[in-house]
């Protein structure tokens, strides 16, 4: 972590920067981050919104943009679980975000009119029928669903190479869609709603009880006057608990497992590394951010749609793995708002920019995906570390994991 | 080629021999022909990644010479003889070959100029019949009149491979696979032939059978430069030999002289 | 049984992109994402070869016209895209031939796009085919067997192709050269064989085989710039089911997946005469074929990995 200053040291400040202790080179970028993070919504109520007209993306995105780049941000950094530290190839994790928001759809909804079962539930009339469990709990029955759904899809593909798992979660990737289009009719019984999709999924709240003993907790936020910055402090609060675990698991002995599997598979069962059982893990946490993600956008919209699930959203999270640096968690995070903010509103607002400034007529966002794959492929020939290399990863690509031939190995 | 390697230094106009290699007893200057050098390779520096390998190797195969390279593992060996074929080009140093520089031709064309190799474990193509294997070594050549008599020169070294020749080089044993990696490099009709492990692997009698071919291929005119761990038997077949130590030559000299030396002995004969 | 003409057309598309996939594969290890892209986008430039501005081929021509126009627009698209898919290897894999597995698997993720997103800027998103271009009438016709015209064209162009690819890998010296490459890529170089020629060459084959496909498939289908994300994988599946790398078993595969496709959409699921015994009522079939054949997919990498007609080896491939 102190790479991301300590290498780019200037001077005699950055000397002093260094003979920091470690933990606080973490630690002090991490809190002054975390600050600009936790003041953003406030920027957006004041006249400083109005001073940082930036040319080409006219403005800082707003509010309800940054939860949904929190989302993806929260969900590439669990893929970086899976990619980034195992080293396996992840091209379905679209899956995991679709299992996350239909959990949250069966679980927070009256999609199951024929039964009526409140569990916590913030800020839903007791007459509404369905299944109405407390969102806080839902994330955490979607992570832990989707967590599910990972190992049952890695215990039988994660015995294959690298390549076919790639594929194999590639057609899980594509399933899982066409399920959901086409579960509204399984025998009769209506899983998925078709193509409607499931809405309105209720969102979070804290309820009459701790709105009463706090005063002032909202009761739901969807309710709320200031719904989106709710929805945006509470998305940080996931986003920074994904960071932690994140960070930590990959100080664990498991994260050290995944890396030795990453770096040379043979030798790290040969150290007696358990192969199914480390990866196993690691595409069941990867999966569980992306269910919590998932079910937590699904409340934040308010629904969960299957146009939304398709290949290129694995894609575009692979693609902010491999722009941030695979592994480096700090270069996901800074890929990833960049890309999904991007994605969001970005590219439309530079297309539109071109349109006014220059003779251009380039519709920026049509070929979004086209950029992507530019990104991903220039990344992967020219800095397949990634913006902010993870300091093993880079000895790794710079020196090649085989024994080193014009044409490589191909026993 | 994941790194760029810098332009060839031409280390033949500024010779300066690393301070712990000998210098072999013969002339230092590439002139191909003269003195019947076939190969010389001058102070070549070969990485593996950012792993440097081999620290200025420089050695001398001079026509109707076996010459072996002998050294514990990881000493750099097979390296070497990838730096000479092209699998690995050296950043440093040069190579000549009959007087032409080599040093980072690619590895079809160095073929064709007349350097063949029988590599370390044999790399046979597996899933091609014996007689296949035979072809696929005679690749670069386009006399196919002479293939005929090259194929029964082979046949006539290693009479079991006429036996074989429909069965899947992949189902052959040790020995037999053996006998086919030397026979294909043989089918190029080499001006050098480069043997890397023959008798890795192989049981005793097939080891002494090996031997016995080098030399008859030798005695038939072709030059070989042999890389062994099987010291001993190096020597006994070789008219000289270089002791190679982590990406160095330590020594080089005659090889009767050298399976006489007493640190050759201590080191690599297993000898007290 | 037309059903069973329907797939065994499909299937030789299919056969055509899975053979593709399936060359690369066997000599770089690489599973080109790409390669369905490259195959939609040389239908569409089939399209414009045929249509308006080029040759203006209507099916009010003569047969004789549509199909030479047919064989001209090959030649024209096949050594394209040829060039095409070699260049591609050329850009952008080449330089990780000694990364780590992911690298170029990664990148061929974003080439895949890349060539989607060409396709994009010059077609748009608009859907284009040549169904009408050939008569529906039938060609061959005994009792309740009957060929039609449109179908048999796909037969008489890919069994050629088949005929002249097998001679090329088994007989020529470059096909050796590819062989022997596909096995063991330093024992090739140092046989004399020039690898990265050969690589390019194998490129080379499986683009020229991609544009004859996206001819074939516009004479069938509309399809637009994404076809290829959707047709690729069902080529690639194909390969898979016949052994990844065994070039039979490519066009096996692609006939059985074929066949499979044609006979789940011809089937009513939860028809009582189709099989409602066995297949609960879970609408239209043909919504769940991308499922069925990527379930297949997954069944074969799980519990035979190296395919119909592959070798199971250490590596399980």
């Amino acid at each position: 972590m102190e790479r991301v200053k300590g290498r780019s040291g200037m001077g005699a400040a950055g000397r002093g920067w260094n003979q920091l202790p470690e933990r606080a080179r973490t630690l002090i970028p991490a809190t002054i981050l975390i600050l600009l993070a936790v003041l953003y919504p406030w920027y957006h109520e004041n006249w400083l919104a109005e001073f940082t007209n930036v040319p080409v993306i006219i403005n800082f995105p707003s509010v309800s943009t940054a939860v949904i780049v929190i989302v993806f941000v929260i969900m590439a950094v669990g893929l970086n679980i899976v990619v980034g530290y195992a080293g396996l190839l992840d091209l379905g994790y679209v899956a995991f975000y679709a299992v996350g928001a239909y959990t949250a759809g069966w679980l927070a909804s009256g999609h199951f009119q024929q039964v009526s079962f409140h569990f916590g539930s913030a800020g839903i009339s007791r007459d509404l029928n369905g299944i109405h469990v407390n969102v806080w709990i839902v994330l955490l029955a979607a992570g832990l669903l989707t967590a599910l759904a990972g190992i049952i899809i890695g215990l039988p593909t994660l015995r294959l190479r690298g390549d076919y798992l790639a594929i194999v979660t590639l057609g899980f990737g594509e399933i899982v869609p066409v399920f959901v289009r086409n579960g509204d009719n399984l025998g009769g019984f209506n899983l998925t709603a078709g193509t409607f999709g499931i809405n309105p999924i209720d969102s979070p709240g804290f309820g009459e009880g701790l709105n009463g003993a706090w005063g002032g907790l909202p009761v739901n936020f969807q309710q709320s006057f200031i719904r989106e910055k709710l929805f945006f402090y509470a998305a940080l609060a996931l986003l920074l608990i994904t960071l932690f675990c994140s960070v930590r698991l990959r100080e664990s002995r498991l994260g050290r497992a995944w890396i030795a599997i990453r770096e040379d598979e043979t030798a790290a069962a040969a150290m007696g590394i358990p192969l199914m059982r480390t990866k196993t893990w690691a595409y069941a946490l990867g999966a569980f951010f992306g269910g919590i993600a998932g079910a937590y956008y699904a409340s934040f919209k308010s629904g969960a749609f299957p146009s939304e699930f398709y290949f290129n959203i694995s894609v575009f999270l692979l693609c902010m793995v491999v722009l941030g640096g695979m592994g480096s968690v700090w270069g996901v995070v800074t890929a990833g708002s960049i890309l999904a903010w991007l994605n969001v509103e970005g590219l439309a607002n530079i297309g539109t920019y071109l349109k006014r400034q220059t003779p251009l007529d380039f519709e920026v966002a049509k070929y979004q995906f086209g950029i992507y794959g530019v990104i991903i492929v220039l990344m992967m020939l020219f800095r397949p570390t990634g913006l902010i290399p993870e300091r093993r990863r880079k000895l790794e690509m710079e020196e090649g994991v085989q024994d080193e031939s014009v044409y490589g190995a191909s026993r | 080629m994941s790194e760029q390697t810098p332009p060839p230094e031409r280390a033949a106009e500024s010779p300066a021999p690393q301070p712990e290699t000998q210098a072999p007893p013969q002339q230092q200057r590439a002139n191909g022909g003269r003195d019947g050098v076939i190969l010389e390779v001058t102070d070549i520096h070969t990485y593996y990644g950012s792993i440097h390998a081999l620290k200025g190797i420089s050695l001398q195969v001079r026509e109707g010479e076996i010459v072996t390279l002998i050294g514990a593992n990881g000493a750099g060996k097979s390296t070497t003889l990838r730096s000479i074929n092209g699998l690995n080009n050296p950043r440093k140093g040069r190579i000549v070959f009959q007087g032409k520089d080599i040093t980072n031709d690619p590895a079809h064309s160095i073929v064709k100029m007349g350097i063949s190799q029988s590599p370390e474990g044999r790399r046979l193509f597996p899933h091609m019949s014996v007689l296949e294997n035979l072809e696929m070594g005679a690749f670069q050549r386009t006399d196919r009149q002479n293939f005929k008599e090259d194929l029964d020169r082979v046949y006539a070294l290693f009479p079991r491979l006429a036996e074989r020749k429909t069965q899947r080089a992949g189902t052959l044993s040790g020995g037999e696979q053996q006998m086919v990696a030397m026979g294909r490099a043989l089918m190029a009709r080499p001006k050098l032939v480069m043997l890397d492990e023959p008798s890795m692997g192989l049981a005793p009698i097939f080891v002494e059978r090996i031997f016995e071919i080098v030399k008859e291929i030798n005695q038939q005119g072709t030059p070989i430069l042999l890389v062994e761990q099987n010291a001993m038997m190096a020597l006994d077949v070789a008219h000289r030999g270089y002791v190679m130590e982590t990406g160095h030559i330590a020594l080089t000299d005659d090889a009767k002289a050298l399976a006489k030396n007493e640190q050759v002995q201590k080191a690599y004969l297993g000898m007290d | 049984m037309n059903v069973f003409f329907i797939g065994l057309t499909n299937g030789a598309v299919y056969g055509l992109v899975a053979l593709g996939y399936t060359l690369v594969y066997g000599i770089l290890q690489l599973i080109n994402f790409a390669h369905g892209d490259v195959f939609a986008l040389s239908g569409l430039v089939a399209f414009s070869v045929l249509s308006g501005k080029f040759l203006g081929i209507t099916s009010d021509d003569s047969m004789v016209i549509i199909i030479g126009a047919l064989l001209l627009c090959l030649i024209l698209t096949m050594p394209l895209f040829a060039v095409g898919n070699a260049l591609i290897e050329l850009v952008a894999y080449r330089r990780l031939r000694t990364a780590p597995r992911l690298a170029p698997l990664i990148t061929a993720v974003g080439v895949s796009f890349i060539v989607q997103n060409v396709g994009l800027a010059v077609y748009d998103v608009e859907f284009y085919g040549a169904t009408e271009l050939l008569p529906r009438s039938n060609a061959i016709e005994i009792g309740s067997f009957a060929y039609q015209w449109n179908k048999l064209i796909v037969l008489l162009i890919v069994v050629p192709l088949l005929v002249s690819l097998t001679w090329f890998v088994r007989s020529t010296r470059q096909g050796k050269a590819m062989r022997a490459t596909a096995q063991d890529k330093d024992a090739s170089a140092m046989m004399g064989i020039n690898v990265n020629r050969t690589i390019s060459v194998t490129f080379a084959l499986a683009g020229a085989l991609a544009a004859a496909a996206g001819l074939l498939f516009l004479l069938q289908f509309n399809m637009r710039y994404d076809t290829g994300f959707q047709l690729g994988l069902f080529a690639f599946t194909a390969a898979v089911l016949g052994g990844i790398g065994n070039l039979s078993g490519a066009v096996l595969g692609a006939t059985i997946i074929g066949l499979i496709e044609a006979f789940n959409e011809g089937l009513r699921w939860g028809h009582p005469l189709d099989g409602a015994w066995f297949f609960p009522d879970v609408g239209a079939p043909s919504d769940w074929t991308r499922a069925v054949i990527f379930g297949i997919l997954i069944a074969i990498l799980v519990f035979r990995p190296e395919g119909l007609l592959g070798e199971r080896t250490a590596e399980g491939t």
